[in-house]
């Protein structure tokens, strides 16, 4: 069932508008994913009520909160650069809430007291929030942010301030407090990786309106757009070729022009012993980056016209120049027209 | 959006600046002065005179005020040495210090029989003091220059500071020489920072009122600001002093424009990091010599005014030939013949102030960072507007407005009008830097946590602030201590400040009672100076 409803939001800016229609489902981690400026952020501030749409609703939970204020919505939001209040310690940051609601005083103290185990600093429940490190801040504001027990919890790029190895800690811990609370949580990022990892469903957001709404998998799989194909992990992007005999999608094999999408891990690289009459989808091209990567080379080559990127896998089988010819099985290829 | 009936609150400081500053200034401009009126008023020679002798004045002091500030400003942001801290903070205790007291001080300095005369009589065994600078357009330029050198060191050396290193190296590794590194690396990122100190000091000087008064030495060397005074107060000339006024506001108009543009412009300097700012040498023989002659020049012009003050207010002579001796004969004198008046009545008009200017000041910057970026630069006009306005002026506009309307002056309160005016742009200023620097998105936690609007001003925002309202708050204080100009213009009959006693002890030449005076505002201003230092949160 459909908890948050965003029905036909609109906002129009000078150089910028938002057109959107959204549903999200009680208990969910849905993230928003899009390029800076796709107007993710827009749309968040918008649910949290900082910014009014100009036409649209929200609902949530069959109420219409539109023209709710921020403070009577019961929506928390978590911030990039953290927003602590930095004249009050750990612990009141976290019963602000709380208290503005009038919760009994007992209920307050169990309340911050569990949330502070729950990010584990019970000790630093007095501290300052000026002397704590980058990750405790974000603790402190998530502990914060859930402790009025919201209906929906907003995350707008809480990792981004922080270092990589830190990221990836916060990253499980968000995602376990989001399972153990069951709290419908909707997170804003650039980042893909994050998206893939945390998310039940994903919203790819361009140029202010949704591309795609889907399970993670199904995105990367299955882009319904070439926006979503190239935005969404490695990706080769090229003119229709005729050699394009079977795809995945065989209506649209009658077409004779629009572009063609394959993943890099799909590329199957051949070598000498291969022969190519055995293959469907033959490239060939001019490798002119090769790049280290641990478990894979990551090859540029050019075919033709198109820059295209290919992953060699152990045992290697590329050099650092000359020619690459490569596969790709039709179920690998989608057209667009 | 004012959508709730306690939202009306934000509207109070509008209305204050509207009723106290924009109607009566209006009311002035509008019906005190015809075209007419304004075309006769310039055809004197007389005013014409005044108005190229202003010009004059101002344009001279400015210009050997940030001349040798350009020095110190170099010494100050280059070099690292003993008693750097204090010297820089001491250079913004003119902020603080009454134009009153600098005069004072000038008169026992540079008077015929003040120290620098006396001594040179003793050195030189001569008969006649060899120094005449008092009551001469030589005094108001030395007194400007004393007044405004600190200010635009200090504005310019806090620029150099932040010029990035690496731009200067970057040019340095690419061989360019000192001069040519100065000329395209340096100057174009610290002009605006020069010609802001100029047309501030400018601006200061043009509209400078005690100084001249006094020390100018009469109608020879006026200025239109002292003239808009006599004409006023003395002449009882009210369509005149409403033409003077009308030009004084204009040229002070543009240059407060000019200011804002070239500050604007100097604080678009940022440095890329911490790292990346000069890095202060040790000096040299050769700059040891030049920071000496700097720290010296510096101590003269600050301190040594002030410090003589102190000095001879505990000075007494028994009968003429006989020993100094150290006694509080002057303080005594003075409180048993003016009694504690002046002292009840600055504290009183200064409590007022200061207590109003934060009120309003904070309401105000509350309200102006709660809205969009154009509203809050027409909220910023709308609140230092007065500065390009001086107080002779707006008291002159009161004067009109009761007049024109036969208001019966109701005591002190449009002296408290005028005080919050003067200084209130000062006070929203040091508010709203805090709220600049605030993270709007703390109060976006608070509301999205269900904090009440007065719970956030309250529990959030005010502590977030409080530094800024306490600079606010002292400077408020300070300045309205020492404050002149207005006082004389509208204060009740009687009313007698700090200030105007001394303004008062000195036209009667009696100095050391003066000087007892004097010594009382030197310590409100000493104490307001040294807190707001502690603070270091003032800016100018």
């Amino acid at each position: 069932m459909d908890y948050l409803n965003i029905k036909s939001i609109e906002k129009k800016y000078d150089d910028f508008n938002i057109s959107v229609d959204l549903s999200i489902k009680k208990g969910e981690f849905f993230t928003i994913l899009g390029p800076s400026g796709c107007g993710k952020t827009t749309l968040l501030r918008i649910i949290a009520g900082f910014i009014k749409p100009d036409s649209g609703r929200l609902i949530l939970n069959n109420r219409d909160i539109t023209d709710y204020q921020p403070k009577d919505r019961n929506i928390s939001i978590v911030f990039q650069n953290f927003a602590l209040f930095p004249n009050k310690n750990v612990y009141k940051n976290i019963s602000f809430g709380p208290e503005s609601k009038k919760w009994r005083k007992e209920n307050i103290k169990s309340k911050v007291e569990s949330l502070l185990s729950v990010i584990n600093m019970e000790k630093f429940s007095k501290r300052k929030t000026d002397n704590l490190s980058g990750g405790e801040k974000q603790r402190v504001s998530l502990a914060r942010a859930i402790a009025v027990e919201p209906e929906i919890l907003l995350l707008d790029e809480p990792l981004s301030a922080l270092d990589v190895s830190l990221r990836n800690t916060l990253r499980k811990e968000i995602r376990e407090i989001h399972e153990k609370s069951g709290l419908t949580t909707i997170y804003v990022t650039h980042d893909q990786e994050e998206a893939m990892t945390l998310s039940d469903r994903i919203c790819i957001m361009n140029n202010g309106t949704v591309e795609q709404v889907g399970k993670p998998e199904k995105l990367y799989s299955s882009p319904d757009t070439l926006f979503t194909a190239g935005f969404l992990g490695d990706s080769n992007i090229m003119n229709f070729d005729s050699r394009i005999l079977y795809s995945r999608v065989k209506e649209k094999t009658e077409k004779s022009s629009g572009n063609i999408f394959f993943r890099p891990e799909h590329c199957r690289i051949m070598n000498g012993k291969d022969k190519i009459s055995d293959y469907r989808n033959v490239f060939e091209g001019e490798i002119i980056k090769r790049s280290f990567y641990g478990s894979y080379y990551r090859i540029e080559a050019l075919c033709g016209d198109n820059l295209i990127t290919v992953y060699d896998y152990y045992p290697f089988s590329t050099e650092k120049k000359g020619k690459i010819i490569f596969s790709v099985e039709p179920e690998n290829i989608i057209l667009y027209s | 959006m004012i959508k709730k009936p306690a939202e009306l609150i934000t509207l109070i400081p509008f209305l204050f600046i509207l009723l106290a500053f924009y109607i009566p200034l209006f009311n002035l401009f509008a019906t005190g002065v015809s075209f007419q009126d304004l075309k006769e008023f310039l055809s004197k020679e007389y005013y014409i005179r005044i108005f190229i002798f202003t010009l004059k004045q101002a344009f001279l002091s400015s210009l050997f005020s940030v001349i040798p500030a350009i020095a110190g400003g170099y010494i100050l942001s280059h070099y690292s040495f003993r008693f750097k801290k204090i010297i820089k903070a001491v250079t913004a205790v003119p902020f603080v210090l009454p134009p009153i007291l600098v005069v004072l001080g000038f008169v026992l300095l540079f008077g015929n029989n003040g120290l620098l005369n006396r001594m040179l009589m003793r050195l030189l065994s001569l008969d006649e003091p060899p120094l005449k600078i008092l009551y001469s357009f030589r005094a108001i330029i030395l007194a400007h220059v004393f007044f405004n050198f600190p200010l635009a060191v200090r504005l310019i050396s806090s620029t150099w500071e932040k010029i990035s290193v690496s731009v200067v190296e970057a040019a340095r590794s690419l061989g360019a020489g000192r001069l040519r590194v100065f000329r395209e690396a340096v100057l174009p990122q610290l002009l605006p920072s020069i010609l802001a100190s100029f047309s501030l000091i400018f601006i200061l000087c043009f509209m400078s009122f005690s100084i001249i008064l006094v020390l100018g030495g009469g109608p020879k060397n006026s200025t239109v600001e002292v003239e808009i005074y006599r004409l006023a107060r003395i002449n009882f000339n009210i369509p005149g002093a409403c033409s003077l006024a009308v030009i004084q506001s204009a040229v002070s108009f543009i240059f407060l424009f000019i200011y804002t543009f070239f500050q604007k412009k100097n604080s678009n300097i940022i440095p890329a990091n911490s790292m990346d700012c000069l890095s202060e040498k040790k000096a040299t023989k050769i700059s040891a010599v030049f920071i000496t002659v700097f720290l010296i020049l510096l101590f003269i012009i600050i301190i040594l005014p002030m410090g003589v003050i102190i000095a001879e207010s505990f000075k007494y002579k028994v009968s003429r030939g006989s020993e100094t001796v150290f006694s509080l004969y002057w303080y005594k004198k003075s409180f048993s013949e003016i009694g504690f008046r002046p002292v009840r009545n600055s504290l009183f008009i200064a409590s007022v102030n200061t207590l109003i200017s934060v009120i309003l000041a904070l309401i105000a910057a509350s309200y102006s960072s709660r809205n969009r970026s154009a509203i809050q630069l027409i909220i910023e006009v709308f609140f230092t507007m007065s500065l390009g306005v001086s107080s002779i002026i707006l008291s002159l506009s009161y004067i009109k407005f009761m007049n024109d309307f036969s208001l019966k002056p109701v005591g002190w309160l449009p002296l408290v009008a005028a005080h919050t005016l003067a200084f209130l742009p000062f006070v929203f200023k040091s508010i709203s830097i805090f709220y600049d620097k605030m993270d709007r998105t703390i109060i976006e936690s608070a509301m999205s946590l269900g904090g009440s609007g007065k719970r956030i001003f309250f529990s959030i925002e005010i502590p977030m602030v409080k530094n800024g309202l306490f600079t606010g708050a002292v400077l408020a204080f300070a300045l309205s201590m020492g404050e002149i100009n207005a006082t004389l213009m509208i204060a009740p009959e009687n009313f007698i400040t700090i200030p105007i006693a001394i303004y008062r002890l000195i036209g009667s030449y009696n100095f050391f009672q003066a000087c007892a005076m004097g010594t009382i505002l030197i310590v409100t201003s000493a104490v307001s100076f040294l807190v707001l230092d502690r603070a270091g949160t003032f800016e100018i």
